[in-house]
Order: C-alpha cells, then sequence, then structure tokens
C-alpha cells in the first residue's frame, strides 16, 4: 500500500493553526503531514466531511494493575459485550473495561489516536509495559504516581526540595513516565494507618506533614523539572459533598507556584465533576444536600488562570470507578454494599488503590445533581483550550460514551430531553437548566485534540493538522455546512460514534466502524536530565531507602530496555540546573 | 515466612513477639506447627465457620453451641483478635476453593475482609502455589478479559470456570490435542483428565523432564526464566518481577516465548 496519501475536500477543524471550517487538503507522507507529496499518493476525496486531528484522551484508565483486577473481579461485565475476531483485528470483551485489544479498536472507530493512562504505580510499571505490547491502534503514555510514597514524604519532610525532584526524574526515566500524577495526597496513605485524612490541612500520621504540603512540594518539583505536562492533580476529599471548597481551598494553595519558562498553568485537574459538589446554602453535607457546584467553579475557573481541568462527565448507566484513592473507594463500596477491592501497594501505595462497579442513574438525586456540574461549567468557562472532555474511562462512564457527552455540551436541545425524566434534584439544585449555550464544532476540536495535546506538552506533533504533526487524522460522515448539529443531537452521537475514516501515524486504521489493527505506536514518555552531582546523590540515597523499605532490590526497579524500546518515544527535558 | 512474615520491619520491630500468625485448617499442619495459633476446623465446614464469623462480627447472638467443630466462645474469641489486629492479612490455599461450597467460600472470605475494614485494615490474597500463577492471570486478563477458564471456540473469549478449565474439559473428553507449558497435569490433575491426556497428543514445553513428558507425543525442552533467560514473572501480591539472564541455555534450548512464536508462525503459514 502507498505510504502518501492525499486527502482532498475536507471541511478542517484545526484550532492549533486556527482553521475553522475551511475546506481543505492534506498530504500524508510516511506517518508525517506534509505540505505536498511527491511521486505517487493515494487520493481520497472527502467530499466536504468533517476533519478533525486524531483525538487526544488525557484522562482514561486503559492499562495496569487497577483496570486488571477490574477485569478479573467483574466478569459479569464482560459477558454482555463479547467480540469476535475480524480478519484484521483481534477477538475480546468490551463493556465497561474491554481488553487491551479492543480498547484501541473501539478508541479507532471513534477517531481517537493517542489515550494517556493516568494512574501508574511505578513499582508495577514493568507489568504496564508488558501489557502496552497488546494495546494496539493507540499512541499513549503513563502517568505514575507520586502522591503517597513514603519517598516522597521523606524528601517533603526534609524540606529537600531537589531531591523530590530528582526522584521524580529518576522514576520517570526508570519506568517511562510522562508526568506527574498526584492522586488523593496523603490521604490514600493515612487510610492504611486507619486515619480518615481528607482535610488538606490535616497530618499525614507519623510524617507531621499535610496533604497541603505534599502538594506544594510535588507542583513545585514538576516545574523545577521543567516537565511538559504539568502537575496531574486528583485532590483530596473526592466524592464528597461540599467539597467544592476543600478543592479550590488546594488550587488556591499552589496558586503563588511559579510555572516554568513563564507558563501560566502549573496543575491540571482531573475529573472535577467529582471534586465541585456543592450543597444547598446553610444545609449540611448529606447526599441530601448535594447542589451542583459548576457554575461556581467556573466562576473560580474564570478568574484563577493557573490551572487547566477535565470533566469526569457521568454519563449514567454501568461505569466502574477505579482510582489511586483507596478510601474514596471504600466509602463507595459502603455505598453500594457491592463488590470491592482494594490494592495495597506498599511504600509507594500503602492505602491502595480501589475498585468498585457503580451504576449511575438520572433517577438518583445524587447522580443526577452530579451530571449537572460539569456540564454547568464547561458551558460557562471562557476559555475552552483548559476545559478537557473526559468520561474519567470507566469511572463515571465508558469511553465509548464520549459522542454522548458531546451532544449534552452542543445541543441544549439534547439537555432538556434528557432532563425530562431526571431527578428533580437536577432542576432544582443547578442551574444547567437555564444555560442557553452550546459548544461549537470549533470547541469541540479544542477539547478533544488541540487542548489535551497542549496540556500533554506533546502538542508539536500531537493535536493538530498542520504540516511536522503526526499523520492522526479523524474523518467524521457529515458535512457540518449541512446539518444543524445542535438541532439534530442523534446525529451529534451517531456522527462521532463510528468514525469515517481514522488516521494513526499515517496509516488508516478504521474506515465506517471497520477496524485494522496496527502495531505501529508509541509510548510517550520524559527523560528529564540532572546534573551529575544530583544523579549520584539521587541514586545512593533511592539504593539504601529501597533497600531498607521494599521487598525487591533497587536494580530490579527500572523496566528494561527491551521492554520499552521498541515502544518508546523519549522526550529529553533538560533539568541539570536544579540543583544538587 | 522468614522472610516477609516473621522478618523485622520498620513498623514491626520484632516479627516473632509483634506480628501473630494464626494457621485455620482441617488437619495439623507444617504451617500450623511454626504458627502463634493453630485452629482446627471440622472437614468441609468453611463456609459455615466463615459465616458464623461474620455474623457474630456484626453482632449476631447465635443459636448453637458450635460451628464446624468451634464453641462459639472460640469463633467470638476469633472474631476478637481479627478486629483487634492493626493490619490483617487472610491468606487462603487452594483447599478453601476445592472443598465444598467452592467459589461460595471464597465470596463469604471475601465478604468477611470486607465487614472486617469497618473495624480496621484487612487485605486477603490467594496462595497460588506454583510459581507464576499471578502472571498468567495478569495476561489473560488484559488479552481476554478473563484470568482463566478462557474458551475461544466462538471466536471471541467466554469465561466459565468448572466449564472451560482444564481438568474440566479433560474429563469431558473434549480436547484432541493439548498443549503444555509448564505445569505437569499428568502428575496433579485427577486420574479421569490424565485418562483423556493420555489418550490425546499432547505437545509439552518445560526445561525439565515431568511426568507429562511421559505421555507426551512432543517434547520440547525450553530454558529456565531467571537463569538461562531472561523474563518477567509476577509475584503473588501482584508485582511485576524482572528475572535475568545467569548462564546461557544448552545448545539449541530456546526460551518458552521463542518456541511459541515459532509454532504459532508455522501454524500461519499452513494456514494461508
Amino acid at each position: 500500500m502507498s505510504k502518501q496519501v492525499i486527502l482532498t475536500n475536507g471541511r478542517v477543524y484545526d484550532p492549533m493553526n486556527g482553521i475553522d471550517g475551511e475546506l481543505k487538503d492534506i498530504c500524508i507522507s510516511n506517518g508525517k503531514i506534509v505540505e505536498r507529496v511527491e511521486g505517487s499518493a493515494k487520493k481520497i476525496d472527502l467530499k466536504g466531511r468533517l476533519v478533525m486531528a486524531g483525538g487526544v484522551d488525557m484522562h482514561s484508565h486503559i492499562v495496569g494493575s487497577k483496570v486488571g483486577v477490574g477485569r478479573a473481579m467483574c466478569p459479569e461485565d464482560h459477558r454482555k459485550d463479547p467480540v469476535p475476531k475480524t480478519k484484521h483485528t483481534r477477538a475480546g470483551v468490551g463493556y465497561t473495561m474491554p481488553n487491551s485489544y479492543v480498547i484501541g479498536y473501539r478508541y479507532s472507530a471513534m477517531g481517537y489516536t493517542t489515550v494517556i493512562e493516568p494512574a501508574l504505580p511505578a513499582l508495577k510499571a514493568l507489568g504496564s509495559w508488558e501489557e502496552m505490547e497488546d494495546l494496539h491502534n493507540l499512541d499513549s503514555g503513563l502517568l505514575p504516581m507520586f502522591c503517597n510514597s513514603m519517598i516522597t514524604f521523606h524528601y517533603v519532610k526534609e524540606g529537600d526540595l531537589s531531591g523530590l525532584a530528582a526522584y521524580i526524574a529518576w522514576v520517570l526515566q526508570k519506568v517511562g513516565g510522562l508526568g506527574v500524577k498526584v492522586v488523593n495526597p496523603g490521604g490514600t496513605y493515612a487510610w492504611a494507618h486507619g486515619v480518615d485524612l481528607r482535610d488538606p490541612d490535616g497530618e499525614v500520621p507519623g510524617w507531621g506533614i499535610s496533604p497541603r504540603e505534599i502538594t506544594r512540594a510535588l507542583c513545585q518539583a514538576v516545574e523545577s523539572l521543567g516537565l511538559p505536562h504539568m502537575m496531574h492533580f486528583h485532590p483530596n476529599n473526592l466524592g464528597r459533598v461540599g467539597n467544592l471548597e476543600t478543592t479550590i481551598r488546594q488550587l488556591d494553595a499552589i496558586r503563588d507556584i511559579k510555572g516554568h519558562g513563564g507558563r501560566k498553568h502549573i496543575c491540571h485537574l482531573t475529573h472535577m465533576s467529582f471534586e465541585t459538589l456543592g450543597n444547598v446554602e446553610g444545609a449540611g453535607t448529606e447526599w441530601k444536600d448535594i447542589a451542583s457546584g459548576g457554575l461556581e467553579f467556573a466562576k473560580y475557573f474564570n478568574k484563577n488562570k493557573h490551572f487547566t481541568a477535565d470533566l469526569g462527565q457521568i454519563t449514567f448507566g454501568p461505569a466502574t470507578t477505579m482510582t489511586g484513592d483507596g478510601p474514596f473507594e471504600f466509602y463507595l463500596y459502603q455505598l453500594t454494599g457491592g463488590k470491592w477491592t482494594n490494592i495495597a501497594v506498599d511504600v509507594e501505595l500503602p492505602g491502595g488503590a480501589g475498585i468498585v462497579p457503580y451504576t449511575y442513574s438520572p433517577k438518583a438525586a445524587g447522580n443526577s445533581v452530579q451530571w449537572t456540574i460539569p456540564l454547568e461549567f464547561a458551558l460557562n468557562v471562557d476559555d475552552v483550550w483548559r476545559c478537557i472532555m473526559s468520561t474519567d474511562n470507566p469511572n463515571a462512564g465508558p469511553f465509548t460514551k464520549y459522542p454522548l457527552v458531546m451532544s449534552w455540551l452542543m445541543s441544549k436541545k439534547q439537555r432538556d430531553i434528557w432532563m425530562e425524566d431526571m431527578h428533580k434534584f437536577a432542576h432544582e439544585r443547578s442551574a444547567l437548566p437555564t444555560i442557553e449555550r452550546e459548544w461549537s464544532l470549533y470547541e469541540m476540536a479544542i477539547s478533544t485534540r488541540a487542548a489535551p495535546a497542549k496540556i500533554l506538552g506533546i502538542e508539536s506533533v500531537k493535536g493538530h493538522i498542520g504540516v511536522g504533526a503526526d499523520a492522526d487524522i479523524s474523518v467524521y460522515d457529515i458535512d457540518p455546512t449541512k446539518v444543524d448539529l445542535a438541532k439534530n443531537p442523534d446525529r451529534i452521537i451517531k456522527t462521532f460514534s463510528t468514525s469515517y475514516l481514522t488516521f494513526l501515524r499515517g496509516e488508516q486504521v478504521s474506515k465506517k466502524g471497520v477496524v485494522k489493527g496496527t502495531e505501529d505506536r508509541k509510548v510517550w514518555s520524559i527523560h528529564p536530565e540532572l546534573n551529575e552531582g544530583l544523579w549520584t546523590r539521587i541514586n545512593k540515597e533511592l539504593e539504601e531507602i529501597m533497600n531498607d523499605w521494599y521487598s525487591h532490590s533497587f536494580y530490579n526497579y527500572p523496566v528494561p530496555e527491551r521492554y520499552r524500546a521498541h515502544l518508546e518515544q523519549k522526550i529529553p527535558v533538560d533539568s541539570t540546573s536544579v540543583p544538587a | 515466612m522468614s522472610r516477609y512474615t516473621r522478618a523485622p520491619g520498620l513498623y514491626i520491630k520484632d516479627g516473632k513477639k509483634d506480628r501473630q500468625i494464626w494457621v485455620v485448617d482441617v488437619r495439623k499442619t507444617i504451617s500450623a506447627g511454626v504458627a502463634d495459633r493453630f485452629i482446627k476446623i471440622t472437614s468441609g465446614s468453611d463456609l459455615e465457620v466463615i459465616s458464623a464469623l461474620r455474623a457474630i462480627a456484626r453482632g449476631r447472638i447465635l443459636e448453637v453451641d458450635s460451628v464446624g467443630g468451634l464453641s462459639v466462645g472460640e469463633l467470638t474469641e476469633l472474631v476478637e483478635a481479627m478486629k483487634s489486629a492493626k493490619y490483617g492479612v487472610l491468606f487462603f490455599g487452594l483447599g478453601l476453593t476445592q472443598s465444598k461450597g467452592r467459589h461460595r467460600n471464597i465470596d463469604a472470605a471475601i465478604r468477611l475482609i470486607q465487614d472486617m475494614n469497618h473495624f480496621t485494615k484487612w487485605g486477603m490474597m490467594p496462595m497460588r502455589g506454583h510459581y507464576n500463577v499471578a502472571g498468567a492471570n495478569k495476561t489473560s486478563t488484559w488479552q481476554t478479559g478473563y484470568p482463566y477458564a478462557v474458551d475461544y471456540a466462538r471466536g471471541y473469549p467466554r469465561y466459565q470456570p468448572g466449564e472451560y478449565t482444564a481438568v474440566d474439559m479433560l474429563v469431558r473428553g473434549e480436547p484432541d490435542v493439548v498443549l503444555n507449558i509448564a505445569a505437569d497435569p499428568a502428575a496433579h490433575f485427577p486420574r479421569g483428565a490424565v485418562k483423556h491426556l493420555a489418550s490425546v497428543p499432547v505437545i509439552n514445553l518445560d526445561p525439565k523432564r515431568n511426568m507429562t513428558s511421559l505421555l507426551a507425543k512432543v517434547n520440547i525442552q525450553t530454558a529456565i526464566a531467571g537463569i538461562e533467560c531472561d523474563g518477567a514473572a509476577t509475584r503473588m501480591d501482584g508485582l511485576p518481577l524482572y528475572l535475568k539472564k545467569v548462564v546461557d541455555p544448552p545448545e539449541g534450548i530456546l526460551p518458552d516465548r521463542d518456541v511459541l512464536r515459532m509454532i504459532y508462525e508455522e501454524v500461519r503459514r499452513l494456514k494461508k
């Protein structure tokens, strides 16, 4: 097959290059977007169909031990959705936790090409790299967690920011991570000691430090290293009524931290729908007191520019919650009384990640209000470049529900239809019914392509279709000049559920939902280079700590090259300015 | 036990004094001999005992004097000990999964541990017996969605322990060929299963000669991971471990993965 392709007459939405629905031709050569192709090329006339860069999902749980345990503990989940093999794809299962192959295929079919796993226990990275071997059809990346690690606590307690930064750099290099994930800092650890620590200013048992100090130190360390992706933050006190207050308190606590190279954003707040639960004025923090905090949070967001956020939109129906926030999952299990697993990883995540299957119902008071939160928020932000669509797959719903989320964002009519039978709290405790705004296709392209690529720091080649970008392209079977999508929400769902064409690195991986499996993809990682003094020091210190605290050797920690070299796309970062 | 359970750590300074090992079994085992307490229960009474423990933990009054050979007093003592531990772990072995009640025993044990977390920290871990069973489960799970007992006959994975598990398939006489890797079913499976195994061609991959080698049609010697070739194994608690190569394998001996790859490629070639 020809490695060169020309897509003609596409209706292009490419916000990174300021292109808002222009008719354009796109040339692909050797996996890249080029100005023009030399020699023979396959020509495809798109006849005015919608064209965007391949979708970039910056927060979706697709790999690692919690996904594996989630799959294993819920065979009933997959049984409803068997996926037969085809000539070009392997067999598997779907539903809320598909097997590795099917994850890639279904993203391809929707026009997504890059998906980041946002919670890696670094100690188990070798297992994740083995799993990545079978995660086809997607460029990817892993975000290791540093938030409940005793090594982090050690450096925070000592006030040794260089040591903390060096620890992060060492782990990112040795296990191939793309950034720093922070989940319920200190809180998960505290729970291992039987302490319910949800106050950002409380004390982590035995350490004399607070979640606030841990968060600040990690954020500062990320900026001192100059990592492209800022601290990826899941705050304390998640999923509780009235937590809007603690979330804002935690964001305020890092507002003064200076971004490296003058960048404005130093934090990405993830799945905000779980963190901005308000309560009725004067009421308590029981579930009956819940109110949407989305609008209020949008006001805070518009005023405070130091962070970005993704939605974590609830989609209703079955989901599987999984997070490094072990105590939250225990709390949720107490609400459901059903299945629950906790996976403790000593030293690095003693309280453990947790997993609880959950079904969101529009008839439930709490669920319905929580559904309104991210919509209220997204429809009131003044800068969509900081606002990312997500469902925290599979926590608030599986990624296959993205088209439904898009329809809510793009169509007031669709929101009204869904609210008709919803619990009355959704009407009474939220401003959503009065909000008229509808996202445009351009805004959708920002939120699902350009902005996440930028926030991840891979915008030179991902999230756009300018010359030099990777040829990750999705074409949708619609001429947006001929259909009023806001008036036809079903058409939104149909359009974005199945791309007309999806290209990954120049290779056509899906056509009208018929997927072709490919192993030609990359796993992105960051390699911060430290100065020699600090590198020597951190190796020595980590060896001592690990030999003392871990049940396996320091030398057995890194993921060997053999498991990585053929997949890894390393981004070097000069961090030599961090003092030893 | 000496490496992980009795060893001193950051919080437990004296593993012998500060950490308790209680063994529950139907007979006094070697583990029971080195434990702090041995609690003997009646064979086949696992489900009743676990259910009684849960009831007592929830403050219910039992209307019997004893359950599974243990008096209500002894059961209560066990519950109190569990509740007052700082951090407890329930290790369970094949006995619990294979005795009367089978997976219901595990369901009950899971529920017991969930209940215990309302009082203190408790976890549980299956003792898998053989090396890297956890790794095989993990790999199967990301590749098929299911940890084991996977059937591909319809072109997609289906899961049903008791139906697609090796012993059950063999007892029903279903397979007409068996590819056996790093296991010794001839030595460990029940007679009915071995009988069928002996009647079909078996391809056996193992570094060493075993009982299955004797009835296999094809024996392929493979390199030993962690000695003659590198590889990754998963520890019982889910920790992946990289195994280094120490010496070269004997000439012509390849790692399992290479042998399997060659078989796969040859099958693909023949199918074309």
